[in-house]
């Protein structure tokens, strides 16, 4: 035998869950109030009258459908051979324990089968009393009598223990089981007490506003919760959040290894994870960790995941106990373990005392953040945002630290930084460039720019480029803002990143938009900040509107409209300031690179 | 003591509450009070006859069923008498005038019973006639005998629209409250005063009856909990 159902309505109670129970299956609906689960329960007995759905039982004689929307079959509860325990029992007060029982006897059958029920439950001597003289335990033992009376196909219970005491609870659980051993049909239960449905059910599914969001195990659940609303549902209480980053060195993708920062902005710590390859890169998550995978010292220990934390509290409930720990990083995370007390004693944890633990990425499970289809929708629509979008090179440098060159001359293999540069905007339809020389002007003079020909690459001249490059970065913007004024953002490129291309330009554009109350997104790249940076018109504006202010003061002074994006891409530091940097470009990607050559009548005059 | 004003007038009393009280539970049974529109406008249709003026009643009652009116016209074709000024005349306005008597007590009990119960006798496999028998009508008893109690009471005393529909014919119309107000018109005080008190005995040990009778029915609802 087995039970099929599928559930779909918009209103008036939401449902959308589907899901299979077969004989001798316990399954248990689980959610908070108000999360469907008694309704869809209602539903399945033929109390509730559903909009759209399909419930099927399948036994050796064929398939009983209950009910079909779509072809208009509605069966009515007394023609569904359901049993039903409520929470408050239902028993009919004017009706003696047998009566209740008889009451649900299939006509002809004979009140000993009444009788022979009760016995089975324990319920010696108790025919004639009225559920009003019967205590919790009986009248819920009468209620199950009754739910069996029927020769149900199903049985279902509806919060069934939670009205009796504790005590009463465990006997009835083992009446329960008991039932299963003799009795094998599906049975659906509805709990919100989380413990009960771990201790009966063969499998559990969890449901809030009507929707499932997990069926499975009750171990599996536990383990590894589908997202973050599951996670809270099953009672998860160290619940943290991150970022997941998608793997990106050759051996990260080799072990399957990614990337979770645990923590929000520059402060946050990067932990190693196992990458299923199931989510997209800098997705926001909620990570758990399984209490066996962390290993304990007082001390210092090795390794990836490591941290060290205070002890806050240490609180010994025999077997167990109970320890809370302040991790030791910038935005103290709290955390709470239930050890074993040997353990605890073992390490003689007092509190104050600092422990380093050990965070084993195969513990480490992370779950998307649980958005709702609006949220979604939104998120979607910010990305799809068409904004113009500009961008500055600064090409004015003197490449001190090479011995004077003009780096965005650099050639890796016969091209130029710059037209690689200018190649990678074309690539992403940026037409609207200008880019800021300073230093060599001779050099940039009879340039090959044939892939700036399509573009509108503008070249100005910034005779003061010695003083700094804040005046490069004003002349660009000044520049850009009479060229092409109302970009709604600018990309500002160094000339010397060598490896920036159009797949990470198109990267940070989508940051911008994700991020769509930042005026800027500055990459950042293990503690260091990355370049490009890329900045609203705003900033743009507000930066030419005084003389005085540069873009990194700007972004000093309005710290949360600057919106950090961790990456790892190396990109985005890389660059060629020293020989060395070059040196290693050169083995590990083995291009060809060269330095330009400079005539020394070009050399601008060094002050 | 005018013997058959007070015979017609048990009469009256008895035929109204036993046709009423079955419509009441078939009413409270099929359709439940329910929050929507239409709902609500059967609650006032209901109540409608408690605030009504019996003078009020009693002039559409003439309307509706008189000489004038189809049903008045049909009956007089098929039977040969009016419908205005006849035992089945009194008989149907005091129908009308008694339905929120009978009808509101029954609809508040049968929705005391808790939504679980009748859940629970549907998923025991029993029909809704089923349930109307074995579970509703047990569980709202007293309900259903508060409203014998007060439809019962309420005929004996109405008056007004019964004078208005029904005049004051003997044997036909003259219920004991118009045999008594036509005493007291013709100034035969005693004789008035000995149906008065005839019926204020009759009505106190009919209440007192029923109403110990509904008191001690055991009220299964509250002993739930």
């Amino acid at each position: 035998m087995s039970l099929s159902v599928e559930l779909k309505q918009t209103g008036p109670i939401h449902l959308d869950l589907q899901f299979e129970c077969h004989s001798g299956e316990l399954l248990a609906l689980v959610g908070p109030s108000g999360s469907g689960k008694t309704s869809a329960l209602r539903a399945i007995a033929g109390l509730l009258p559903v909009l759209s759905g399909k419930i099927e039982l399948a036994d050796a004689q064929g398939r009983h459908v209950w009910l079909d929307t779509t072809q208009h079959i509605q069966l009515p509860s007394h023609q569904r051979r359901v049993g039903m325990v409520f929470q408050n029992y239902a028993l009919f007060p004017h009706l003696t324990a047998l009566e209740n029982i008889a009451l649900a006897l299939p006509s002809g059958e004979s009140i000993e089968i009444a009788r022979q029920l009760m016995s089975d439950m324990g319920l010696i001597d108790l025919h004639q009393r009225l559920p009003s003289q019967l205590s919790g335990g009986q009248r819920q033992r009468v209620a199950l009598a009754r739910a069996f009376a029927r020769n149900p196909q199903v049985l279902l219970l509806d919060e069934a223990f939670s009205a009796v005491d504790y005590p009463t609870r465990k006997t009835l659980y083992e009446e329960l089981i008991k039932l299963r051993e003799r009795i094998s049909i599906p049975i659906v239960m509805v709990t919100h007490d989380l413990r009960e449905a771990r201790l009966l059910s063969d499998r559990m599914c969890i449901l809030d506003h009507g929707q499932s969001l997990q069926l499975g195990t009750p171990e599996q659940i536990i383990s590894s919760p589908r997202n973050h609303r599951v996670a809270q549902l099953v009672g998860l209480t160290d619940i943290f959040s991150g970022t997941f980053i998608q793997p990106q060195h050759p051996e990260q993708i080799a072990n399957r290894q990614a990337v979770l920062l645990w923590g929000q902005g520059v402060e946050a710590f990067p932990l190693t994870i196992n990458d299923k390859g199931r989510l997209p890169d800098q997705t926001e998550v909620k990570w758990v960790i399984a209490k066996e995978f962390i290993e304990m010292s007082k001390l210092p220990i090795d390794g990836i995941n490591t941290l060290s934390a205070q002890v806050t509290r240490v609180r010994k409930l025999g077997e167990i106990s109970s320890v809370d720990f302040v991790v030791n990083l910038p935005f103290q995370p709290l955390m709470h373990f239930e050890l074993s007390t040997r353990l605890v004693n073992d390490l003689q944890l007092v509190c104050k005392d600092t422990i380093y633990f050990h965070l084993d990425p195969r513990g480490i499970h992370i779950m998307p953040v649980y958005t709702s289809a609006a949220h979604k929708h939104s998120e979607k629509q910010k990305r799809d945002r068409v904004l113009q979008i500009g961008a500055v090179i600064l090409a004015a440098g003197q490449g001190s630290r090479l011995g004077g060159l003009p780096k965005p001359l650099i050639k890796i293999n016969g091209q130029t930084i710059l037209e690689r540069q200018l190649q990678s905007l074309m690539e992403l339809g940026i037409q609207e460039v200008v880019v800021v020389t300073g230093s060599y002007p001779e050099a940039f003079k009879d340039l090959n720019l044939n892939v700036t020909q399509q573009s509108k690459a503008i070249f100005v001249h910034n005779q003061a480029a010695q003083d700094g490059q804040a005046s490069s970065v004003r002349l660009a913007l000044e520049t850009m803002q009479t060229q092409f004024p109302d970009q709604d953002a600018v990309i500002m490129l160094l000339g010397d990143l060598p490896q920036i291309n159009a797949a990470d330009l198109r990267q940070l554009i989508e940051q911008f938009k994700i991020r769509s109350d930042g005026e800027c997104v500055l990459p950042m790249v293990q503690e260091q900040r990355g370049n490009p940076v890329i900045i609203s018109q705003k900033v743009q504006l507000d930066v030419l509107a005084s003389p005085a202010k540069t873009v990194r003061n700007w972004m000093d002074e309005h710290p949360s409209a600057v919106k950090i994006w961790r990456t790892e891409n190396q990109n985005f530091i890389f660059d060629f300031d020293t020989i060395e940097n070059i040196e290693t470009f050169q083995t590990k990607t083995g291009a060809k690179v060269e330095l330009p050559t400079l005539d020394p009548q070009t050399v601008f005059t060094q002050s | 003591m005018d013997w058959s004003a007070l015979s017609l007038s048990l009469q009256l009393a008895c035929l109204t509450a036993l046709i009423l009280i079955p419509l009441g539970i078939v009413m409270a049974h099929f359709f439940p009070t329910s929050h929507t529109n239409l709902s609500y406008a059967r609650e006032a249709l209901v109540a409608l006859p408690l605030v009504l003026p019996p003078t009020v009643l009693g002039y559409y009652l003439l309307v509706g069923i008189g000489g004038h009116s189809w049903i008045g016209r049909w009956f007089e074709q098929a039977t040969g008498g009016t419908l205005v000024f006849s035992f089945l005349g009194i008989l149907i306005a005091s129908l009308i005038v008694n339905i929120p008597f009978a009808l509101i007590p029954i609809q508040r009990a049968f929705e005391a019973i808790p939504q679980d119960l009748k859940d629970a006798s549907s998923t025991c496999g029993l029909s809704s006639w089923q349930r109307l028998l074995k579970i509703e009508i047990p569980l709202a008893l007293k309900g259903i005998l508060s409203a014998f109690v007060m439809t019962f009471a309420h005929t004996l005393g109405e008056f007004g629209v019964i004078l208005m529909v029904g005049g004051n014919i003997p044997g036909q119309t003259r219920t004991l409250s118009i045999a008594i107000y036509d005493q007291v018109q013709t100034l035969e005080m005693a004789s008035a005063g000995v149906m008065s008190l005839s019926l204020l005995i009759f009505s106190f040990i009919a209440l007192l009856l029923t109403q110990r009778w509904s008191l001690s029915s055991k009220d299964y609802l509250e002993n739930r909990k």
